[in-house]
């Protein structure tokens, strides 16, 4: 069953009086359950695409359509919702909120969709799994790169969504850290869980059942792992 | 570990928190904002108070007293500064004979030494409790005729009726106090006529001392005739009495036009401030406020990407806005507090004009008010930043500081 689908999706930006394509007429299913990753080199557009498939940009044509819901013709709360409940986003680079502890960042999601009850165990237990449990009560400057990635992980997985779209969530890992996150993506994944990671980590790749190629905003190829 | 509030209220506490000193600046100027309206205010309500009270029953529509001591009657009066001179009682008969005077009592003005109540000298007044209209408009029960040692005394001397007073070395009992006035009446003592000039005679070491005080008075206060001008009457008696018994003559009313003017002065100056504070409040917090955007956009886009709809936002950064200025307001208001209401006798004695005290319920809908004007700084100051945060992707703020 399609999970996500993207179709023609295209988002142009402006730099320097030029125009340009981020991303020129991408299309794309995953099913539900999948694990992809897309690479391809920096500027080629992965970070754009992730964003428009988050709802967190708005294409200038194309669709999105995730759970049979087409996003981007929504409300903007109602797509703020349904990013809440539906997908679990992790960003490139530092998205910690730097006044709140590690607990309170990864619980923040569930308190905006006003389901707080559960929010404090579920979160200890996402940060243990991953590792940063004793963080709980830290503040975000005093936690290194890899451990702010796995807080953003934890943060995105809190609201048990259908998709999680990770930007290089293993960038600011060492080789073993990042083999350990990936082996828990697999298990949520093998859980249900849909995956979408941008990356250029080759475990990454090879974790991923199936690798889309960008270059220069367009979506070139699609490869299934070995 | 304690459980921390992810509520709209707990999460902008923790963001004022987190810039304690851009915030602290801030409520600085909401306090300064604050304080200026609180204390202008109590004391501009409590000079119009006091204005009324003295244009309603100040009594006397001409006062005579000895020339060159106009200034003297006029602080003696509106602040109760003690003061001390004389003329001759044949005055008395001589201006209430004059055509138009409907009206004469005499007052004789008498500085103590010391009390038993005051740390500082006390205007002792004489009166003629037969032909008397300035003091028992003021008296706030009815009194018979006071008697020997019996004395009335203002609404701010500390002693209650049955209490006793020491001047010059005599007991007084206190049969009667005054309702406030705001004049310099509150800190007066009263007692009739002849018990004063016995005063005068029994005190040898007192200055100025004159011979046969009982010929002497201070001042003589005149009712004049409704349909006449009041002005009038005074060139009257300036020509048939004021060179003879060289007199000066002392217009109330003129009093209470001047006061009425610096008033007026006074309400301008308070007005201004504080509209001025509140306008630079206003601008300052705006600008503030729309940088702190500008800085936060990245943590901004965070709570997007997370789920916070655009106006959850608005309402975090109104709320952490009204947080600041609700701040500074109370901090202002408790300034205003206690710089008004301790220093209130030093505040409008440098003043020179009346003033009455409000009660509770006055005070506390000032103090409501004023919270009301500097809480609205916040909403106002912060309206612009909320608007821009409905323009733009999420991702775009994400973007802003890499």
């Amino acid at each position: 069953m399609s999970l996500l689908k993207a179709t023609h999706l295209t988002k142009s930006f402006r730099r320097g009086g030029q125009s340009f394509e981020a991303v020129s007429n991408a299309s794309f299913e995953l099913v539900q359950g999948e694990f992809a990753a897309i690479v391809g080199r920096s500027g080629s557009g992965k970070t754009t695409l992730l964003n428009l498939l988050a709802g967190l940009l708005s294409p200038d044509r194309g669709a999105v359509e995730i759970d049979s819901v087409q996003i981007h013709s929504l409300s903007d709360d109602a797509l703020t919702d349904l990013r809440n409940k539906k997908i679990g986003i992790v960003p490139q680079g530092r998205s910690l909120l730097g006044a709140l502890t590690v607990l309170d960042n990864v619980r923040l999601p569930i308190h905006l969709s006003k389901n707080r009850n559960i929010s404090r165990p579920k979160a200890m237990e996402l940060l243990e799994q991953l590792e940063v449990g004793f963080l709980a009560g830290s503040f975000p400057a005093a936690l290194s790169g890899g451990e702010l990635r796995r807080v953003s992980l934890a943060r995105a997985l809190i609201g048990a969504p259908l998709l999680v779209i990770a930007d290089e969530p293993t960038s600011d890992l060492d080789s073993e850290s990042a083999e350990n996150l990936l082996a828990l993506l697999r298990r949520l994944n093998e859980g249900g869980m849909t995956f979408l990671i941008a990356t250029h980590d080759e475990q990454a790749v090879k974790s991923s059942g199936r690798v889309l190629q960008m270059a220069s905003g367009v979506l070139e190829a699609v490869l299934q792992a070995d | 570990m304690s459980e921390s509030p992810l509520t709209i209220v707990g999460l902008a506490r923790v963001n004022v928190i987190g810039q304690p000193w851009r915030n602290l600046g801030l409520a600085a100027l909401v306090a300064v904002f604050t304080f200026v309206l609180f204390a202008g205010s109590v004391i501009d309500r409590e000079l119009t108070k006091g204005l009324a009270s003295l244009s309603e029953r100040l009594g006397a529509d001409l006062l005579i007293v000895p020339y060159g001591y106009e200034r003297s009657a006029k602080a003696a009066l509106l602040r109760g500064e003690p003061s001390t001179y004389y003329m001759s009682r044949q005055v008395i008969d001589r201006v209430a004979n004059v055509a138009g005077v409907t009206a004469a009592t005499a007052q004789f003005f008498l500085s103590s030494l010391s009390t038993s109540c005051c740390s500082e000298r006390v205007q002792i007044i004489g009166y003629d409790q037969k032909s008397d209209f300035l003091i028992k408009p003021w008296l706030a029960a009815k009194v018979g005729v006071v008697g020997p040692s019996e004395i009335v005394v203002g609404s701010k001397l500390n002693i209650d009726v049955g209490g006793e007073l020491y001047f010059f070395g005599a007991v007084h009992k206190v049969v009667a106090k005054m309702e406030a006035t705001g004049m310099g009446l509150d800190t007066s003592v009263f007692m009739p006529l002849e018990q004063v000039w016995q005063l005068v005679e029994s005190v040898p070491q007192l200055e100025g001392k004159m011979t046969n005080p009982a010929d002497h008075v201070s001042t003589v206060a005149l009712k004049i005739d409704r349909q006449l001008n009041v002005k009038d009457v005074a060139n009257a008696i300036m020509k048939d009495a004021a060179i003879e018994f060289n007199l000066d003559l002392v217009l109330p009313d003129a009093i209470v036009t001047e006061t009425s003017r610096q008033l007026a002065g006074w309400s301008r100056l308070t007005g201004f401030l504080a509209v001025g504070l509140w306008l630079l409040a206003l601008l300052v917090l705006a600008l503030v406020f729309s940088v702190s955007a500008s800085e936060r956009k990245k943590e901004f886009g965070i709570y997007r990407l997370i789920g916070a709809r655009r106006s959850w936002l608005g309402r975090l950064l109104l709320t952490e806005a009204f947080l600041v200025a609700l701040t500074g307001a109370v901090v202002g208001l408790i300034l205003g507090a206690c710089v008004v209401f301790p220093f209130e006798t030093l505040i409008f004695s440098s003043l020179g004009l009346p003033h009455l005290p409000l009660s509770a319920s006055e005070i506390a809908i000032r103090a409501l008010l004023t919270l009301a004007a500097a809480s609205a700084i916040a909403p106002l100051a912060s309206l612009r930043t909320v608007l821009a945060m409905t323009r733009g992707d999420a991702a775009e703020s994400l973007r802003s500081e890499n």
